[in-house]
């Protein structure tokens, strides 16, 4: 199946999803959580402690499983999570909309850039197939998985 | 006993985290971002000077968020009274809020003239006045008269540089501390952003100083 139009994808997806998570995860990482637990209470979905600890963790998730996808170590586990986190970035990202809610920025890049919520969106539907891309066949080309089963 | 598939796999793994670091410290350097001090001036300072609970807040006076948090603010100070002082910076978000700057720089020129807080106080209170006025400079004026500031001297102040320079300097340093938000407040150096974390968490945060100080 090497070179395949499916195999590419995945590779494709692998590298797609996993560098727009170390973008994500490297800006908010850097910069102190409390930021970024603000912009994830304006969402109106956790209670502030809730907020502090995701933030304090979300963004070491991002950082991981995206080198893990870049690497395509542990691919099939890191695109399930990755595919994860851009659900649920979605399903907040809607829920704002629906409700109404102004927020400051949607704290998807830190302070990198802040993309409108139209945008943020857009790129949420872009990545998740890009996800499952990498899911279904981002271990087959070009991986560390592939490498590691020789043996 | 470990395959040479899952050590290989571990050695990626290993990778990964090490890359994470990396590009996180790479990431503050990128940003460039140092920590300096810019001293405050005295009549931005409200309570005693040995209080053992220090509050921060760098605030932007056109921020509805910063406005809603001064209910809480202004409970704890009542709460605490002597064992709190509190110390004003301004963070105007000139992206976000085009008379926020101007209302800064009126402060610190009430500021200059002995009516710093009243003047504070007031740029809130009256926040949907000001904010949404296509000449606020009106208003800054009129409420400057209303606290007895003599308007001569205040236009002065307005229209020199030196009340614009202050405001830049405390913008340049929540910039250095990594405030994107407003309010921010630091309570005894620990960061609290919002008035959601400072009402909910700030709080337990200085009643643990506090516990902590009649402890030792």
């Amino acid at each position: 199946m090497n070179g395949s139009l499916g195999d590419v994808l995945g590779l494709l997806g692998r590298l797609a999803v996993g560098s727009a998570l170390v973008a994500a995860g490297a800006m908010k990482a850097a910069a102190p959580y409390q930021e970024f637990a603000f912009v994830i209470d304006a969402y109106q979905i956790l209670p502030p402690a809730a907020s502090l600890a995701i933030a304090a963790v979300l963004p070491w998730a991002e950082l991981l499983a995206g080198f893990c996808l870049i690497l395509g170590d542990f691919t099939k586990a890191s695109a399930a999570a990755a595919g994860g986190m851009i659900a649920s970035f979605l399903a907040a990202l809607v829920s704002v909309k629906l409700r109404h809610i102004a927020l400051p920025n949607c704290g998807c890049f830190g302070g990198l850039f802040h993309p409108s919520l139209g945008r943020a969106l857009a790129l949420d539907v872009a990545l998740f197939p890009l996800a499952y891309a990498a899911f279904a066949r981002g271990d087959r080309l070009c991986s560390w998985d592939k490498w590691a089963r020789r043996g | 006993m470990m395959t040479t598939t899952l050590k290989r796999r571990l050695g990626g793994l290993l990778i990964a985290v090490a890359a994470a670091m990396a590009s996180a410290y790479g990431a503050r350097g990128f940003a460039g971002r140092v920590e300096m001090s810019v001293p405050v001036p005295p009549y931005r300072e409200k309570g005693a000077a040995t209080a053992p609970i220090e509050i921060v807040e760098y605030s932007d006076f056109q921020c509805p968020a910063c406005r809603a948090a001064e209910a809480p603010l202004r409970g704890v100070l009542r709460l605490y009274g002597p064992k709190v002082k509190l110390v004003f910076r301004d963070d105007p978000l000139t992206g976000l809020h085009p008379r926020a700057f101007d209302a800064a720089v009126a402060a610190e020129c009430a500021g200059r003239l002995g009516k710093f807080w009243p003047y504070h106080d007031r740029l809130y209170d009256r926040q949907d006045e000001w904010a949404s006025s296509k000449d606020p400079k009106v208003f800054f004026r009129s409420y400057a008269a209303a606290l007895g500031i003599k308007r001569k001297a205040f236009d002065a102040c307005l229209s020199g540089t030196e009340a614009a320079d202050a405001v830049r300097a405390d913008m340049q340093q929540a910039k250095n501390r990594w405030i994107s938000g407003t309010p921010t407040f630091f309570i005894n150096g620990r960061r609290f952003v919002g008035g959601n974390q400072f009402a909910s968490l700030g709080i337990h945060w200085m009643d643990a100083i506090l516990k902590k100080g009649a402890g030792s």
